[in-house]
């Protein structure tokens, strides 16, 4: 029996996340609502950078939940917002996939040709990269980085924000910040070429 | 490798590296502030002659206005979600945050206020517009607790629900620094003061208690005079980001005023998600005094849709924690029914599932005018209503423990009069509707809502603006 914090109000104390993941794993649809009323904010917003059309938007936050209710059991995520963070970026890819031919997919496109940027040339395109063991590489190399460039990384092409919204948070350049950007890309590609990142990497 | 496999790789970071990147901002769909209010209550002692040289003037102002001590607000960690700083800063920043919320047991206890107020204050409405702010005048009511004693200030303690002096005090201290925000982030800005004769002396205790728990402001010189109306006009216009000019104008100290308080609410933040500006057209509003064209904004969004006997309701957030709930009465409800029913004032007032209505997650179609309501006056009989009534009579009013007991029976100091103004604006440029709501349902579950319901408001509805669950402003919108 789950006998956790259960939120009356609005803008109240968040509920820890170990309880609302007891309640997935009870099939206990507050789990839903208590996603929703921590994480909604956060959910809305990521698939709204990531996304332009409204429609998607709005389909792939509700997915979101619906994939939560899905994972969870069998999976317990530790952090629950880097777990609905990851849920959200899978979706709105596979929107991208299925409807690129039909619908504008501006800000993704410009996240894939800057990425496209980080890959070593003469990289086999047809070699297939298993996302974690990327994952744990990026990670890695994420750890190396200034603290500030780490979060410019991660805010660009995890969290999607747009290099203007980035310039003005920061107070710089956009250009300025592209610049930046662009080396921290080139170092990237620098640091998969030196270790050969293959699959066994 | 493809583009494609980097994003995966991107998915896959670690979980510290996502949570501690430094926290985005929300889409800044607009640059100016979009949806603004504010309100200010002013709570003034009069006497028929005060004896001069009681104790003598404390301060030498030579009819000048001194500024006998400025508030002293608490110090913050600077706001470091979308900065550039160092994590330690973003973990402060975050820390601070989490400790000036109240919990739930705390936000209980406001809830006698919250609901007695919102239909005392927007009863009597008469087909016009109405507005309020109910923190504005619950903390102007704490700082007269302050100055006042007996059975003055017992009405004021039963009316707040407070047990004793002590417990409002630290209540209202956690209220405010619950909701004041200057971090960068949103707006909302509370501002106390306290209007002082530069002839007479006072006690300085309550004036220390309204500094330290109500960040008040203190100021001294010859009341009545234009200039010292000019400074109080001037404080109040600074503080209500000069949005209740023509109200403020209006308010003014006679030379006969003991001491006057006040309170200042100036509240901005976007829509978490906007309304589309191609959709707004012009539409009929059914007032009361007859059908109007307005610009009506429309929104399609999932959303938790509450509805009751008398009433249908629904929330949408702001871009900080906040929400703007808009309850429609049924046609045929008179807004006195409305406020007369528990269910629809608890939800004004922020109670998220109360009893007596019902809800649903789904998909509302959502039509709402624009609108900007103003509404300024003596509120004192409303003030009356919540049983505060000691501290209006000249007689009995009870105001030793600021004035000291020098005064005569007959220049005791009473409450003479409680002018309350606010202004809500919701234009376009500001309004975005949300997508998604931010609380708890006892629907929607796991499966995609397929209902869908319309929600028009072109008939009368009411409003609140809530932040932490606060109402910081509630109204009636008769015509927008």
């Amino acid at each position: 029996m789950f006998d956790g914090p259960v939120r009356k109000r609005e803008g109240g104390e968040a509920v820890e996340d170990t309880g609302i993941i007891e309640l997935y794993f009870a099939r206990d649809e507050r789990a839903i609502g208590q996603t929703r009323s921590k994480y909604g904010a956060f959910i809305s917003a990521l698939a709204g950078r990531l996304l332009d059309d409204r429609r998607d938007r709005e389909e792939c936050a509700a997915d979101t939940y619906m994939a939560a209710w899905n994972a969870i059991p069998p999976q317990r995520p530790d952090s629950l917002r880097a777990f609905l963070g990851r849920l959200v970026r899978n979706l709105a890819i596979s929107r991208f996939r299925k409807n690129r031919a039909g619908k504008r997919y501006a800000a993704m496109e410009a996240q894939l040709s800057e990425l496209a940027e980080t890959i070593p040339a003469g990289d086999d395109v047809e070699r297939e990269i298993e996302g974690r063991e990327l994952g744990r590489f990026l990670s890695r190399w994420l750890d190396t980085l200034s603290a500030g460039d780490r979060d410019l990384f991660i805010r660009r092409y995890f969290y999607g924000e747009n290099v203007e919204e980035l310039a003005r948070d920061m107070g710089e350049k956009p250009n300025t910040l592209a610049q930046r950007l662009r080396r921290l890309r080139l170092a990237l590609r620098d640091e998969l070429e030196k270790e050969e990142f293959t699959n066994e990497a | 490798m493809k583009p494609e496999d980097m994003y995966d790789g991107v998915t896959n970071i670690r979980d510290d590296l996502i949570e501690n990147a430094k926290k985005p901002k929300k889409r800044k769909l607009w640059p100016a502030a979009v949806a603004a209010a504010l309100a200010v209550a002013v709570a003034l002692g009069g006497v028929a002659a005060l004896r001069s040289g009681n104790g003598g003037p404390v301060f030498d102002g030579g009819g000048k206005v001194v500024t006998l001590a400025s508030a002293v607000y608490p110090k913050r960690p600077a706001y470091a979600g979308d900065g550039n700083g160092e994590r330690s800063a973003y973990e402060a920043w975050r820390e601070a945050l989490r400790e000036r919320r109240l919990d739930q047991e705390e936000r209980e206890a406001l809830d006698t206020w919250e609901r007695a107020m919102i239909p005392a204050l927007l009863s009597g409405d008469n087909g016009e517009n109405a507005v309020c702010s109910p923190v504005s005048l619950y903390l102007a009511l704490g700082m007269l607790a302050e100055a006042t004693d007996g059975a003055s200030r017992q009405q004021i303690l039963d009316a707040l629900g407070a047990d004793s002096l002590e417990a409002l005090r630290s209540q209202a201290n956690r209220v405010w620094n619950a909701l004041y925000n200057d971090d960068g982030s949103y707006t909302l800005s509370l501002g106390s003061s306290i209007w002082l004769r530069d002839d007479y002396s006072y006690e300085k205790t309550p004036l220390k208690r309204m500094a330290e728990s109500y960040y008040a402001s203190a100021f001294s010189g010859e009341m009545g005079s234009a200039e010292y109306n000019e400074a109080l006009q001037k404080w109040l216009n600074d503080n209500t980001g000069g949005l209740l000019e023509e109200a403020v104008d209006g308010v003014e100290l006679k030379s006969d005023t003991a001491l006057a308080l006040a309170t200042t609410v100036l509240f901005k933040d976007k829509w978490a998600v906007r309304f589309n500006p191609g959709l707004t057209k012009t539409g009929v509003f059914h007032a009361p005094s007859g059908d109007v064209e307005r610009e009506f904004m429309f929104e399609s969004g999932l959303m938790t849709y509450y509805w009751a006997d008398k009433f249908c309701f629904v929330r949408l957030e702001f871009e900080s924690a906040g929400v703007m709930a808009l309850l429609l009465p049924d046609e045929g409800v008179t807004m006195e029914e409305v406020l007369a029913d528990p269910a629809a004032v608890a939800l004004l007032a922020g109670t998220v599932n109360p009893d007596g209505a019902e809800s649903e997650y789904l998909r509302v179609n959502l039509t709402l005018p624009k609108f900007d309501v103003t509404q300024d006056g003596d509120i004192g009989e409303k003030v009356r209503a919540l049983g505060i009534t000691e501290a209006f009579d000249q007689w009995r009013a009870d105001f030793s423990p600021i004035m000291g007991d020098g005064l005569s029976p007959e220049n005791n100091v009473y409450l003479s009069k409680v002018l309350h103004g606010a202004r809500v604006t919701v234009d376009e440029k500001g309004c975005v509707g949300a997508s998604y709501t931010v609380m708890v349902t006892n629907a929607g579950g796991a499966l995609p809502p397929d209902q869908e319901v319309d929600l028009v408001l072109d008939r009368p509805f009411l409003f609140s603006v809530l932040s932490e669950g606060i109402p910081v402003f509630a109204g009636i919108v008769n015509d927008p």
